[in-house]
């Protein structure tokens, strides 16, 4: 069963994210020690793999666009399987970019 | 069927380098940063991995501390050390599916080990520790675990006490 969060970007419409195998969501870049905790947000999955976003800044040590992708894990995971998509139009900043790593 | 743990981390109000410590204070440090420091925040000196709770604040550059697992106050000059709030949390989210083994890797660590190979399936809880040979924290992950999958598939998040010992940091790989 599979679902996705669909994320504006900006100036590229939506992008559609995986929410299956996600391990953890954390602030930052997935570089060690933590980089960029402002201005992105990961999302690991397993084997590995890892989604980051990069967002307008947060105030330091806010962790709201974390908790906002979380919420957003949460509620599309109990929608019945033939909901999809959630559609992500109220994040805390606005998301500039998605990339894979 | 996604199940996660939501599990409470403790704020981290402040880090530093300890000085020589001042007069009866067991931690000391410069320009008034413990101003937001209270009573029964955790004290954790990572250059020796001790734990403390704050027993009294002297002034905004003093603490008395409390050791929690035998370590050594005061604590001497040029010591890391990260100060959590002992009541304040943010939830955040770990997975509880594809879990292979849960580990109470040290006193003041469990690890969650998931399936597939890469070095980053492996989640660490770092939390005030438990007694020496005592897996407590590692018992109720676990526990958490089995009641998120004895539930409806619609219960996704499932919150988790690992009181009375506290997490502070949640980091993966």
């Amino acid at each position: 069963m599979q679902k996705f969060l669909s994320i504006p970007v900006t100036g590229e419409q939506n992008q559609i994210v995986s929410c299956n195998d996600i391990k953890l969501i954390e602030v930052g870049d997935g570089a060690s020690p933590v980089a960029n905790p402002t201005t992105t947000t990961t999302i690991y999955y397993g084997g590995g793999k890892k989604v980051t976003l990069t967002h307008a800044a947060v105030a330091s040590g806010s962790e709201d666009m974390r908790d906002a992708i979380q919420n957003g894990v949460v509620q599309v995971l109990k929608q019945q399987w033939t909901e999809v998509i959630l559609q992500m139009g109220s994040l805390p900043k606005a998301v500039s970019g998605i990339a894979i790593a | 069927m996604e199940k996660f743990l939501n599990i409470p981390v403790f704020n981290l109000i402040m880090n530093g380098t300890s000085v020589t410590p001042v007069g009866s204070a067991d931690l000391t440090d410069t320009g008034d940063v413990f101003a937001n420091v209270s009573v029964g925040d955790i004290v954790h000196q990572s250059t020796d991995n001790e734990y403390f709770l704050v027993a009294s604040k002297i002034d905004n550059n003093n603490l008395t501390l409390t050791a929690l697992d035998g370590g050594t106050a005061p604590i001497v000059s040029g010591k890391a050390f990260f100060i959590h709030s002992g009541t304040v949390s943010n939830s955040q989210l770990v997975s509880g599916s594809g879990v292979l083994l849960v580990e109470q890797a040290s006193t003041s660590t469990v690890t969650i080990t998931y399936e597939g190979a890469a070095a980053a399936d492996v989640i660490t809880l770092t939390h005030t520790p438990v007694a020496s040979g005592s897996e407590a924290v590692r018992d109720l992950i676990e526990e958490s675990i089995v009641k998120g999958y004895s539930s409806s598939w619609t219960d996704v998040s499932h919150d988790v006490s690992t009181l009375p010992n506290k997490v502070i940091g949640i980091s993966i790989g």
